[in-house]
């Protein structure tokens, strides 16, 4: 817990409320530092999922909320939709000791899983000429995140629990342009405005006695972006984008301690390169590297460099077969770096594709990696995510 | 990370044909011209473009189907592929037939594609090194000229015995030439099947094509939190609370100063570990070949869960093959003489293990402890060969508080109070003596002297006072342990020797260490000077072979770099296996080093295929005596294969062993019975099938310490199907449950080994993906769920968490890993 000039002005009441905390191991705002700021959706379509979180270098409508140039090499006009699933596990982890203070082993004091949908994106595009316009709508930060741990008696009868539930998610509007004068070079910008709602509630009740808090929010702020694809020799693509810092307004408007994130989120800088090899299983590899000034956003946080590769082959006219990797520093603490590993398959039906994919990631936190450090220092907390995901997409 | 990003763009780009647009005039044929190709003039379809194409008597639309399967596709594997192509008829294909051809894939491109498939084969059956591997990696990549090949050249291939080796030899002798895997099958006198097969993947017959710049760079990314630093803070914690326990009187058996030291040691080696929580590791590798004579290399590894940006290096220089010179190198290496029992700088030693890649090799591997980084040479002039090195480098080792070194360390993390406490310097050679065809000496006949000297910067002073915790009812009085050397430095001078009498070699090495101020008297092989020596024959058929080894080494050898063949490391069985028998965890790592236990032993080995269906593909039955405490010892061990048809194959094992460990108070001999049935499936289209049962039982002597304990069991089911979607693209999937009560397992995994405790299931995906002819990508990741169940606690009411009163019942601990492995092969 993180005691600062913050409980200076609280009153009794409140002072009992902590004391009660403390003793039923602080529920409040235990949420993994990555989950406050929203976990970024990585899979804003299902190729994207199965390469690892690879935004990559293939046009379509969902360049918009990516680089944007790629929107002046969508050939025809399009229009897709994706459905994802998230499925979050949790296991809290503490060391048991005989009364010599032996190690026995690990116990887990709090297990769960839950699963959360994601609708979206929906995204559209359509050529005109060198031209090229899309929009669309597409949740790119998931706060969703639960916690719930019970106590019980001898007796197996439950005399309280701990409950975290955060909800809500930042979505984007996002409108915009990609221009390609010549057939190997598009350039792009687009303006989006995101939006969303957070919703964090705890809940600590001990006996008779519950202790709640909220902290609310409507985050929005306007961001933009604008990037470079161009195709300088054949098969060798390469992109640049960039996309602006957002100050989210009203990121925390009903809260009973100020949060101490100043919900600014940071600038980023990515670069890809991929490739088409000829083979007996055609392929496309491509991989990126993104950069996102966090330390500039907010201090207590650090620059990080994400990397992520991906292969797409062509197994039948018809099937493609991709996997991909990613390893994910956390900003939060830039030792933690999560690996992502994704598969999935594409099925083309004429103008119709049908995208499936499947990323899975692991990792393990501490208990300075929580939005107010959890008292048990000795807490392991074990984290796999298993995402899931549906595009439909059709060109017209 | 951009610079690897960089790199497989290139990789995925070298090689390939550029594609070539063109705009769209008509095809000759579109106007009924005369095409410029005929049965003397004839277009290789894989190097033609779009325009040579349409001069083909085939449509502009066909064409340019053609040309966009290639573009696609990058070539085609035979003059029947054009079918694939719309508009492209049997007869439209009979009128090509005589105007077109097609070339066929080189043999580079196949080596490339089969070498995580071979590598993963080899390590799932016979569990080589992972120095050996790279070996054969690199062989893989540049065969070696088997018409020039020495008998040493062969011989660093896996499985090929010196029989084998000198049978080549023989022939080259004999004026023979080799011209391709037919030949060596069928042309050699004397070269077993079994030998052939383990030969033909590495050999080339004629020298390397590729004479210019070449070599091959790799990057893998690791991330395996399976490995014990989570179990090791509560260690460290013990140690602590041990360290505080007013019961044990420590104050009468060390200095304050001391005891303040330890304390300080173990709190900084607990936060340290607590740091962790991030284990994963970058490695890059890079060989170059710069002509015919020279190769550099160079390898870094970060490990993100240690400070510092890297985290470890190596690299070499190394002309060979000019001359006199067979090889000069400069940087990091590897030497093995003769049967190892002298020197060889492997850090891994492998129980039960009798071949060995001897010479002198680059080292870019991990090596922890034992790299060797200076100079060395090998020459060789007509019948003489010499061998010369000197190395210095840091180890790192445990220090007393005089300052002096208890022993070496080889530990994971590396903790700052052991790192690089000492400095070695090393020196020595061989002199050879080829003796083949000398009047009636026999080809591959070999005598070989070698010496080897260690120098330290400190005094080495093996104390157990300052790795055991005092009064333990189990003393570290182990003379493995208590007869380590003291002082600065150590000598060691040897001979080996070996020769081939028609289908038997005979292999033997000598080695003793002088102790200090001894007359010459002490160099004679009968003196009193611990010793160590090994003989080792074989006989071989071609369907049969029976290798016979005696060994013995002296209680008093204590030679770090010996790595000799044996059933036992040095400090198994000790108190140093046990963390809360020490003052630190961390010395636990002792048990892991890799120098044979002082034993005597004999062992009688065989593979023999009886029949078309059935073989022995191994048995063998070694007995051996633990010097230190005439325990003695066997085990015995049988496989059969039975191939009732030709795909699939059937494994049964069998293993028996009795091992007495002794210990002062609770001195045991354990009885382990395990089998195994195996069955593996070639499937077609090379997809590859296996399903492995396994039973092992453990027997101990009851004792106080075991209680009811005294019979212990563990039991897994496993299946692995690898399966090829292309011959550029494979994966492989596998699946295993275990049940272990008190006795883990052990399975192969990949390129690996993994164990299996308590009860669980896991599940692993790798797949090999040769995206370009330059660009090999592997990738790998496993779920493991260990549970380890924890009853009849609701008993005790000392049972807590720290800090807390909260009451804990029975539970299970349940480990759950997930590991990921990325590794990306760059080839130019």
């Amino acid at each position: 817990m993180i005691l600062d000039s913050r409980f200076q002005i609280l009153d009794w009441r409140k002072g009992a409320a902590i004391v009660l905390l403390l003793v039923c191991g602080v529920a409040a705002a235990q949420v993994p530092m990555r989950d406050y700021v929203g976990e970024e959706v990585t899979w804003h379509n299902a190729r994207m999922l199965a390469n690892g979180g690879l935004a990559g270098l293939e046009p379509g409508p969902a360049a918009v909320f990516g680089n944007p140039a790629l929107l002046g090499f969508a050939a025809k006009p399009a229009l897709a939709l994706s459905y994802g699933l998230k499925v979050s596990s949790e296991v809290r982890t503490r060391v048991v000791y005989d009364q010599f203070e032996n190690a026995l082993g690990e116990v887990a004091i709090a297990d769960n899983t839950h699963g959360y949908g994601v609708a979206g994106p929906i995204a559209g595009a359509y050529r005109f000429g060198p031209l090229a316009i899309g929009a669309g709508l597409a949740p790119i930060r998931d706060f969703s995140y639960y916690y719930y741990k019970e106590y019980r008696d001898d007796f197996y009868v439950k005399f309280g629990e701990d409950r975290v539930q955060q909800t809500g998610a930042l979505y984007s509007g996002s409108l915009g342009l990609g221009y390609s004068p010549v057939s190997w070079l598009s350039v792009g910008a687009a303006g989006g405005y995101l939006y969303g709602t957070r919703r964090l509630e705890t809940w600590t009740i001990y006996g008779a006695d519950t202790v709640h808090s909220l902290d609310y929010g409507s985050p929005a702020g306007l961001g933009f972006s604008g990037g470079i694809v161009a195709e300088p020799v054949p098969r060798f693509g390469v992109g640049v984008d960039f996309q602006s810092g957002v100050k989210l307004d009203k990121w925390s408007t009903a809260a009973e301690v100020p949060s101490y994130f100043a919900g600014q989120l940071p600038w980023a800088a990515r670069l890809a390169l991929s490739y088409r090899v000829p083979g007996s299983l055609p392929s496309t590899v491509t991989a990126e590297g993104k950069y996102q000034a966090w330390h500039g956003a907010d201090p207590a946080y650090s620059n990080v460099l994400t990397f992520r590769a991906g292969v797409e082959h062509t197994m039948l006219s018809f099937v493609r077969l991709r996997y991909g990797f990613g390893v994910e520093p956390m900003p939060f603490d830039p030792t933690i770096q999560r690996a992502d590993i994704g598969m999935g398959l594409g099925f083309n039906a004429g103008t119709t594709r049908i995208d499936v994919g499947l990323m899975t990631t692991r990792d393990m936190l501490g208990p300075q990696n929580f939005y107010d450090t959890l008292l048990q220092s000795d807490l392991k907390i074990h984290e796999s995510r298993n995402y899931f995901a549906v595009t439909v997409s059709r060109e017209f | 990370m951009l610079l690897v990003l960089l790199l497989v763009m290139a990789g995925a780009g070298l090689g390939t044909q550029p594609s070539q647009t063109g705009h769209d005039p008509k095809s000759p044929a579109d106007f009924g011209h005369v095409h410029t190709y005929n049965s003397t003039n004839q277009l290789d379809l894989n190097k033609a473009t779009l325009a040579q194409i349409r001069e083909l008597p085939v449509d502009s639309a066909v064409a340019e189907r053609i040309f966009g399967y290639l573009d696609e596709y990058g070539r085609m594997n035979s003059f029947y592929d054009l079918l694939k192509i719309k508009g492209v008829t049997p007869q439209k294909l009979e009128e090509l037939k005589p105007l077109v051809y097609v070339t066929q894939r080189d043999w580079e491109e196949g080596i490339l594609n089969n070498i995580q498939r071979i590598q993963r084969r080899l390590a799932s059956e016979e569990g080589p090194t992972a120095a050996a591997v790279e070996e054969w990696q690199d062989l893989l990549l540049s065969p070696m000229n088997v018409n020039k090949a020495s008998v040493d050249d062969l011989l660093t291939l896996d499985n090929v015995s010196l029989v084998d080796a000198v049978s080549v030899v023989k022939f080259q002798q004999a004026g023979g030439k080799l011209g391709g895997r037919r030949d060596l099958a069928n042309q050699v006198p004397g070269l077993s099947t079994y030998g052939y097969r383990s030969m033909r993947d590495y050999v080339g017959y004629e020298n390397p094509k590729s004479t210019g710049f070449g070599g091959n760079y790799r990057t893998s990314y690791d991330l395996d939190p399976n490995w014990y630093v989570e179990a090791n803070v509560s260690e460290f914690d013990q140690a602590l609370v041990a360290l505080a326990d007013t019961t044990t009187h420590w104050e009468s058996y060390y200095t304050p100063a001391e005891l303040a030291s330890f304390h300080d040691r173990l709190v900084a080696e607990r936060d340290y570990l607590l740091t962790m929580h991030n284990q994963a590791s970058v490695r890059h590798r890079l060989r170059v070949r710069a002509g015919k004579y020279v190769r550099v290399g160079g390898w870094a590894i970060e490990k993100l869960y240690e400070p510092g940006t890297i985290d470890g290096w190596k690299g070499f220089a190394s002309v060979q093959d000019l001359g006199p010179v067979k090889k000069l190198m400069v940087g990091d290496y590897r030497l093995t003489l003769g049967q190892g029992l002298l020197l060889d700088n492997n850090s891994e030693l492998m129980a039960r293990v009798y071949d060995r890649a001897a010479g002198l090799f680059n080292d870019l591997s991990e090596n922890p402890g034992f790299g060797f980084r200076g100079g060395a040479t090998e020459l060789g002039a007509g019948r003489f060969g010499l061998v010369g090195f000197y190395s210095k480098a840091k180890r790192d080792a445990i220090l007393n508080p005089d300052s002096s070194v208890n022993y070496y360390l080889i530990s994971t993390p590396r903790y700052a109070a052991y790192k690089d406490n000492l400095t070695e310097d090393d020196y020595g050679g061989s002199v050879r003596l080829d003796l083949s065809n000398l009047g009636f000496v026999p080809t591959g006949t070999r005598l070989a002297f070698n010496g080897f000297g260690i120098k330290y910067d400190r005094s080495f002073r093996p104390d157990a006072k300052y790795l055991d915790v005092p009064e333990d009812p189990e003393v570290l009085d182990d003379p493995n342990y208590t007869t380590l050397d003291t002082g600065r430095s150590r000598l060691f001078y040897g001979a080996d020797f070996r020769t081939v009498v028609e289908n038997t070699s005979l292999e033997a090495e000598y080695a003793l260490k002088p102790l200090a101020g001894d007359s010459v008297k002490a160099y004679l092989p009968f003196s009193a000077a611990p010793k160590a020596y090994l003989v080792k024959a074989r006989t071989q058929y071609d369907y049969l072979y029976v290798t016979a080894l005696y060994r013995h080494y002296d209680v008093g050898y204590d030679n770090p770099y010996n790595r000799g063949y044996c059933e036992q490391l040095r400090f198994a069985d000790t108190p140093l296996e046990k963390a809360y028998r020490l003052i630190d965890p961390a010395y636990v790592s002792l048990q892991e080093f890799p120098m044979p236990k002082a034993e005597q032993g004999f062992l009688i080995d065989t593979r023999y295929q009886v029949g078309r269906q059935i073989t022995f593909t191994r048995a063998y039955l070694d007995v051996w005596r633990n010097l230190a405490w005439a325990a003695n010892n066997y085990r015995f061990q049988a496989e059969v294969e039975y191939q009732p048809v030709y795909p699939l194959r059937l494994r049964f094992k069998e293993k028996l062993q009795s091992k007495e460990m002794p210990k002062v108070a609770v001195s045991t001999r354990s009885f382990t019975m395990e089998s195994s049935i195996r069955a593996m499936a070639s499937l077609t289209n090379w997809d590859y099938f296996t399903a492995e049962l396994r039973h092992g039982t453990v027997l101990l002597t009851p004792t106080v310490e075991y209680g009811d304990n005294s019979d212990m069991a563990g039991d897994f089911v496993a299946v692995q199907w690898e399966h090829n979607f292309s011959d550029d693209f494979n994966g492989e999937l596998g699946v295993a449950t275990w049940l272990t009560r008190g006795m883990s397992q052990w399975i192969f995994e990949d390129n690996g080994i993994d164990f299996l405790d308590g009860q669980g299931i896991k599940w692993y995906l790798a797949m090999s993906d040769r995206v370009s002819d330059n660009l090999l990508v592997y990738l790998k990741f496993r779920d493991k769920v260990s549970d380890f169940p924890h009853t009849a606690l609701g008993n005790n009411e000392g049972i807590h968490f720290p800090g807390s009163t909260e009451p804990v019942r029975d539970f299970t601990e349940r480990d759950n890993s997930f590991n990921v492995a990325l590794q990306v092969d760059l080839l130019w």
